[in-house]
């Protein structure tokens, strides 16, 4: 790795950390979902520092050509986006509880009160 | 049944339906008298609520639109919570002949029974959908009827009627866009005994069909994916809510 491409990513590292510290700061982005993240930073900057780790990682799993690493990646974005959406299909469906729960709930209020228009 | 005289709800799914919903409810009331008559307005952004109180049913207003399934499902939830034994859904375009009900109601009085599926395609000179539909009811009947083993005609129907066990099952799971076709495969699953019976259908009373070419093909996808998860997908966990609790 040549001190050009550490540089970049040491950059995008440094972007989504900011990132994602203006979520936290914000309340966008609750802490447990901020995990992920961190450890994604955090491999890009131990990579950028240590590049002896990419070549350890090589070794481990073989990948040598550039088309082997975008493969990596894309894994690794796929499992991302598969976190996503499995956080997004469970508040779906608590949304579309809470939306059928809150609407029979306020026809059965709207019942009392015809019942008992004084109350 | 819990008591001799079952209490019955009659579900009516209603979007921007207006013109047509104080005909429906009428009509149910009047084939029905008996049963409370429920619209489940989903998320309309015309006077279907009004009309539909009006024509003397009670109403269930979603604030936005849920689908065909979500609003269904508040249907079922809310014949549980209110302790009804059965259930008979309807579409607040008038297409399930309220006249029909009654046809439900005898598949359905067998004890064995859980669920009524009417079947536009049983009766003698049926229905004739548009070319297009028919291959893909078709298609679906095969799929349905190995994964049943039982001979489905009309998997798209909705015109159903159900007790309370099967109403349970049915509000627990999640089925939003296109419910039909999943329920049975999961009530199959999960052991229920839904049987057809021939009804007849009519034309739209008015509005316009939620289905268009473009959602046809979402649809003949989105419910191949869903039969595949309903195969494979473990039995559904029960709610922790008073509305979803197993009966």
């Amino acid at each position: 790795m040549n001190t050009h491409v550490r540089i970049v990513v040491c950059a995008v590292a440094v972007a989504f950390g900011l990132m994602l510290l203006l979520f936290l700061r914000r309340r966008q982005l609750r802490p447990e979902y901020a995990l992920v993240w961190t450890g994604a930073i955090t491999l890009m900057l131990l990579l950028a520092a240590f590049p002896r780790l990419v070549n350890l990682l090589v070794a481990i799993t073989g990948m040598v050509y550039q088309s082997a690493v975008i493969l990596f990646v894309f894994a690794l974005c796929a499992l991302m986006f598969m976190n996503v959406s499995l956080i997004a299909c469970r508040h779906g469906r608590r949304i579309v509880r809470l939306t059928q729960e809150l609407a029979i709930l306020k026809a059965e209020l709207e019942s009392l009160k015809r019942a008992s228009p004084e109350a | 049944m819990q008591s001799q005289t079952p209490r019955i709800l009659a579900y009516i799914l209603a979007h921007n339906e207006e013109s047509a919903i104080g005909q429906v409810v009428q009509r149910v009331r009047q084939a029905l008298p008996e049963a409370t008559v429920l619209v489940v307005d989903d998320g309309s952004m015309d006077n279907t609520a009004r009309a539909a109180r009006e024509a003397g049913a009670q109403v269930v207003s979603l604030p936005f639109n849920l689908g065909i399934g979500g609003a269904s499902q508040t249907g079922q939830i809310y014949a549980i919570a209110q302790g009804y034994d059965i259930a008979v859904r309807l579409d607040g375009d008038g297409q399930y002949p309220p006249a029909e009900i009654h046809r439900l109601l005898d598949a359905l009085a067998p004890a064995e029974v859980d669920m009524v599926v009417g079947s536009r395609f049983l009766a003698p000179g049926g229905y004739k959908a548009p070319f297009l539909r028919r291959i893909g009811i078709r298609f679906f009947s095969i799929i349905l009827s190995a994964i049943c083993r039982r001979r489905v005609t009309d998997p798209t129907s909705g015109f159903i009627a159900a007790k309370r066990p099967a109403l349970t099952h049915l509000a627990r799971i999640a089925v939003f866009d296109f419910p039909e076709i999943e329920s049975l495969v999961s009530l199959s699953r999960a052991g229920f005994h839904v049987i057809e019976t021939p009804v007849s259908m009519a034309e739209r009373a008015a509005g316009t069909s939620s289905i268009n070419l473009l959602r046809s093909v979402y649809y003949v996808v989105k419910v191949l994916m869903g039969i595949v998860v309903g195969v494979i997908a473990k039995p559904c966990e029960p709610q922790r809510s008073r509305f979803g609790s197993p009966s």
